[in-house]
């Protein structure tokens, strides 16, 4: 085993799935370069499958857009055993065909579009081509895939909105959005667990809670999931923040399998 | 009970962190430096999952109060001083009530570790003590320590104090040793031989999540553009964002992002790699895989033998005030267990 990457596939010329060394203590497998709920299930089911098969050594797996995330103690396991157990069981089916995961859920989390919660709703409005109030109610009504948490505990990546959202990313990184923005770019949702520094235009805030450490578990939706927004005013949103701060669940789940 | 009578700039308790939660988004964290929370173990004579205070660059004076603590200094060196007095690092002492504890600058690296018997017993949140100051969960309230905090501290089981071990190998490491990252095929063979012959200087805009790195030379240019679809990073990959500046991701590392990583650093120089000193300038040195595995294993049998290379404190009497604070002659329980017995 040398330290060369595993394969020299440039992106955009992908052939599915990929085995990537990430140091000496993880893998990556791959199943594709772009969001594509496809490639996105596949991760998901191959994620779902290494769990069940709890390989020896291996200490944690994680899905992620595009790809699987295999961490493992290599004084337990050779990289060379994991690559040959792993290569076995992505030989079992074609990963690409496999469905959305059979437990996921439709969630419908409250959100106050436009003013101060969403204070570039004209501009996504406007870049879209249509009115502030519809931007709001098409964004709120796509029942949009959770393809991954990451970022930061809890911050979900969401999509994909109509081609018309294709809408760039500002040129300057915003110092500071609130926590619990919903921010788009580029067909996308990213729904922020905390404040962060943002290159992405914010449309709404969602009173809910997607990190909540005194939660169990602390983050509740889950890769393969979809998740309308429910529109509400100010008025709502102080009321719904003042549920969530005293621990009630201010949002709904109903299963989609 | 510890007391935090001044503060550094940045106190944080910290453990081994919260492995296997990547999937929600959250990252392990922990300690910056695993063998200097090693070390303090084997100094106590306690278990290494105990939490400890992390000191970056700057420490503060501690008092304890009720009991005598055992307390023991691992990391990177700083000047410290037990009521005035010179106290040599990487060793164990008592720390009674009443007397002050003080930790200045750190001289050969960025992390000290203040280890206490029993280990700071904040409460724990989700699985560790340990502090993600940007999502502001563990530690005390999630924040850094500050003047006036008190730490509650564990049961300690008791052991001798006075123990002094040798500096470890990693201070002074000016060669990181890594494997080619997960998108080092995104560099050109010639832009991956540069990287591998550029001297970087650690420059100050680095914090427990990431460092970054100021090359002698050019910036650094991905040849094939990324789509940018985020994908998973791990400890230790060096990230080349869009303005060609490497960051290596730390301790509390975003566990996604969307930049090409062109390398990785090996598991046994992670802490090397968190302590190399602002301005100091270091290269990186590409291994193969079986390289660093071997290197693995090596730490980990000298963690294994941390307990067998203690020795005794010896020192000149005549520079100490208070030889009870070092129990020199033949490790005197602590008046901790004395009492708890």
């Amino acid at each position: 085993m040398t330290g060369e990457p595993s394969t020299a596939c440039p992106p955009g010329r992908h052939t599915a799935p990929v085995l990537r060394a990430a140091g000496d203590s993880a893998l990556l497998v791959e199943f594709g370069d772009r969001l594509d709920p496809a490639i996105n299930n596949a991760a998901i089911a191959f994620d779902a499958r290494l769990r069940q098969a709890a390989l020896a050594g291996v200490s944690e797996t994680a899905p992620t857009i595009r790809s699987v995330l295999v961490r493992y103690d290599p004084l337990e396991i050779a990289p060379a055993a994991l690559r040959a157990a792993l290569t076995e069981l992505l030989d079992e089916r074609d990963w690409l065909s496999a469905p959305a995961p059979a437990q996921r859920s439709l969630w419908r989390i409250p959100a106050c579009y436009g003013g101060e919660h969403g204070p570039d709703l004209d501009e996504i409005a406007d870049l879209v081509g249509c009115t502030p109030r519809e931007a709001a109610e098409r964004h709120a009504n796509a029942h949009q895939r959770v393809f991954m948490l990451g970022f930061a505990p809890g911050v979900a990546y969401l999509g994909l909105l109509p081609e018309a959202w294709n809408i760039p990313r500002l040129k300057e990184v915003r110092p500071e959005v609130p926590a619990c923005s919903l921010l788009v770019a580029i067909r996308q949702t990213v729904l922020f667990a905390a404040a962060m520094p943002t290159g992405w235009r914010s449309i709404a805030r969602t009173p809910f809670r997607s990190f909540d450490p005194r939660r169990q578990p602390p983050v509740l939706i889950a890769p393969g999931d979809e998740i309308g927004f429910e529109p509400v005013d100010a008025a709502a949103f102080v009321r719904l923040c003042e549920s969530a701060e005293a621990g009630k669940d201010i949002v709904t789940r109903e299963s989609l399998s | 009970m510890l007391e935090i009578v001044s503060a550094g700039p940045s106190l944080t308790i910290q453990d081994r962190g919260r492995p296997g939660l990547q999937r929600f988004g959250i990252t392990q964290g922990g300690v910056m430096d695993a063998m200097a929370l090693a070390e303090g173990a084997a100094l106590l004579g306690q278990c290494g999952d105990l939490a400890v205070i992390e000191m970056a660059g700057f420490g503060g004076s501690f008092r304890a109060h009720g009991a005598t603590l055992r307390i023991a200094l691992t990391g990177a060196a700083m000047r410290a001083r037990l009521d005035g007095q010179a106290l040599p690092w990487n060793t164990s002492f008592a720390l009674e009530p009443g007397m002050t504890l003080e930790i200045g600058a750190a001289e050969n690296g960025v992390y000290g570790y203040l280890h206490v018997g029993g280990g700071v017993a904040t409460p724990e949140q989700i699985g560790s003590r340990s502090t993600h100051l940007r999502s502001a969960i563990g530690g005390l309230d999630g924040r850094a320590l500050a003047q006036g905090d008190r730490l509650p501290v564990g049961q300690d089981a008791g052991g001798r104090t006075g123990l002094v071990l040798e500096a470890g190998k990693r201070f002074g490491q000016r060669e990181v040793r890594i494997l080619w990252g997960a998108q080092a095929d995104a560099f050109s063979p010639a832009e991956r031989e540069r990287f591998l012959a550029t001297t970087f200087e650690m420059t100050t805009r680095r914090d427990r999540q990431g460092a970054r790195l100021q090359p002698a030379g050019d910036p650094f240019h991905a040849e094939t553009a990324l789509t940018g679809v985020s994908d998973a990073v791990v400890l230790g990959d060096i990230q080349v964002p869009g303005d060609g500046m490497p960051v290596a991701l730390l301790a509390d590392r975003q566990p996604t992002g969307g930049y090409p990583r062109i390398a990785t650093v090996i598991s046994a120089d992670l802490a090397a790699m968190a302590q190399i000193p602002g301005h100091a300038t270091f290269r990186f040195r590409l291994v193969e895989e079986s390289d660093a595995l071997l290197a693995l294993g090596r730490q980990k049998r000298e963690i294994a033998e941390l307990s067998r290379q203690m020795r005794p404190l010896v020192r000149d009497p005549r520079d100490m005030g208070d030889l009870l604070a070092f129990n020199l002659v033949d490790g005197v329980i602590s008046a901790r267990e004395e009492e708890t017995s």
